[in-house]
């Protein structure tokens, strides 16, 4: 696309003298799977681009203490397969994997994901049942933290300020074994956006559950806690966990959330699918 | 801009519109016309290329994101004028119809055996669930990649 400056920092110290810019409109451009679409639309006309893609500290994966830290640009497809996330995070490998197809998750990022702050984005369920935050940057070259819970706000709006860019994901590591997963319906069985997703993270002690995070994605303008839910599981021993108790929960979480939309009628029956899973999933615990 | 890549194996040094769209830059600068737009928003996968042996839709990247890459495209893959064995299997097969998703099929093909040189079925359909073809009903699409990889594996024959 013609008359657009591109700039192509080598580490995040550059890509901070990239923010300082003065410019109409500028935009991150990392995996360009959501953004390179708009544009190629005519929907979003940037003037100044700077692109990720160069830095390599941004494609880090890895332990530090007892946090997760992932590189910003890591894409879906370097996710799915680090050792680190599959052997801390499944839920994270599941949407990892959920995504697009092959081609997207070989350029899509999980920054970007979280930045275009879909209600239907994959990662956020996840993220957000994780207790995950994001680490910013801006032209100041000042850093922050911030959970990605209330970092989205609205349907494509969050709290990043137009200076400020998603440069590491932080993921604390639980010092006891969890159970999460991710699940997700859409209008194909794959290359498909999400119609209805959940994401669990459960700590199950013999055979009781101890503590349950339950988030539902692609319902509400953000996620949506299932409180009740969560605190109905608390104590309750996983055999006495059936799928009307999960589905009839779900539902009511859903219809206070969307009344009045059309979808909702198919939300609160095609969860039914979704507390099947769950039901699958806590099954060899039993 | 100038950057440097690799294309079909051939080093370059080129001056570049930054954003323009890879698939523009490989059509109209580059002269590799196999590679199709279908859909320009990485839904239909005939515009896909390799980077670095990954299979990418090109219309959505911008060609200032190749610098310092290995791009291969439809036209990479034969030798001397000779087409290579999946292009080969792509015809016997009758996976070709109209054609025109059929360098994106072979990209994310070569991809994939690059990966697993032995794919069951659904890893097949998972590799190329990103390229749609309007006229075969994708079975001997799945067969011709599924024949290649058995003759690359020795299980059959090539009758060479």
């Amino acid at each position: 696309m013609m008359g657009i400056e591109m700039a192509i920092p080598r580490t995040i110290n550059e890509l901070v003298t990239c923010l300082q810019k003065k410019c109409y409109f500028p935009k991150i451009l990392a995996g360009g799977t959501d953004l390179v679409v708009s544009m190629n639309e005519g929907n979003i006309k940037p003037d100044y681009l700077i692109d990720l893609s160069g830095i390599d500290e941004l494609r880090i994966i890895e332990r530090s203490g007892d946090t997760l830290l992932i590189g910003a640009c890591s894409v879906y497809s370097q996710m799915a397969e680090n050792d680190l996330i599959i052997n801390n995070f499944k839920s994270l490998v599941q949407a990892s994997e959920g995504i697009g197809s092959k081609q997207i998750r070989n350029r899509g990022t999980i920054g970007g994901n979280i930045a275009n702050s879909s209600p239907a984005g994959d990662m956020i369920p996840p993220l957000v049942s994780l207790n995950a935050s994001v680490i910013t940057i801006n032209s100041a070259g000042i850093r922050c933290e911030k959970l990605i819970d209330d970092l989205i706000i609205g349907v494509g709006k969050n709290k990043l300020a137009p200076d400020e860019v998603i440069i590491f994901i932080k993921i604390p590591i639980p010092r006891e074994e969890r159970l999460t997963r991710f699940f997700k319906i859409g209008n194909r069985r794959t290359v498909t956006i999400a119609r209805l997703s959940v994401a669990i993270n459960f700590e199950i002690t013999d055979h009781i559950v101890e503590d349950a995070v339950i988030i539902l994605g692609a319902v509400g303008q953000t996620v949506i806690r299932a409180k009740e839910l969560e605190e109905v599981l608390k104590g309750l021993k996983i055999s006495s966990i059936s799928m009307d108790l999960l589905a009839e929960s779900l539902a009511r979480a859903i219809e206070v959330s969307i009344p009045g939309r059309a979808s909702l009628n198919y939300k609160k029956e095609a969860i039914r699918g979704i507390a099947d899973d769950i039901i699958a999933s806590i099954a060899d615990k039993l | 801009m100038k950057i440097n890549f690799v294309l079909n194996g051939t080093r370059y040094k080129k001056e570049i519109d930054p954003a323009q769209r890879l698939i523009d830059f490989l059509r109209d600068e580059m002269r590799m016309t196999g590679t199709k737009e279908g859909c320009g928003e990485g839904e239909c996968g005939s515009c896909t290329v390799l980077i670095d042996n990954k299979a990418v839709h090109s219309c959505l990247i911008l060609v200032a994101q190749i610098r310092d890459k290995e791009i291969t495209t439809i036209e990479g893959l034969s030798k001397n004028g000779e087409i290579c064995d999946l292009q080969q299997a792509f015809i016997e097969k009758g996976a070709v119809q109209c054609g025109y998703c059929t360098p994106g099929m072979i990209m994310s093909a070569t991809a994939l055996l690059s990966e697993i040189p032995s794919p069951k079925t659904e890893q097949i359909e998972q590799a190329m669930a990103g390229n749609l073809c309007r006229c075969s009903g994708y079975t001997a699409i799945i067969n011709a990649v599924e024949h290649t990889a058995n003759i690359r594996s020795g299980i059959l024959d090539d009758g060479n």
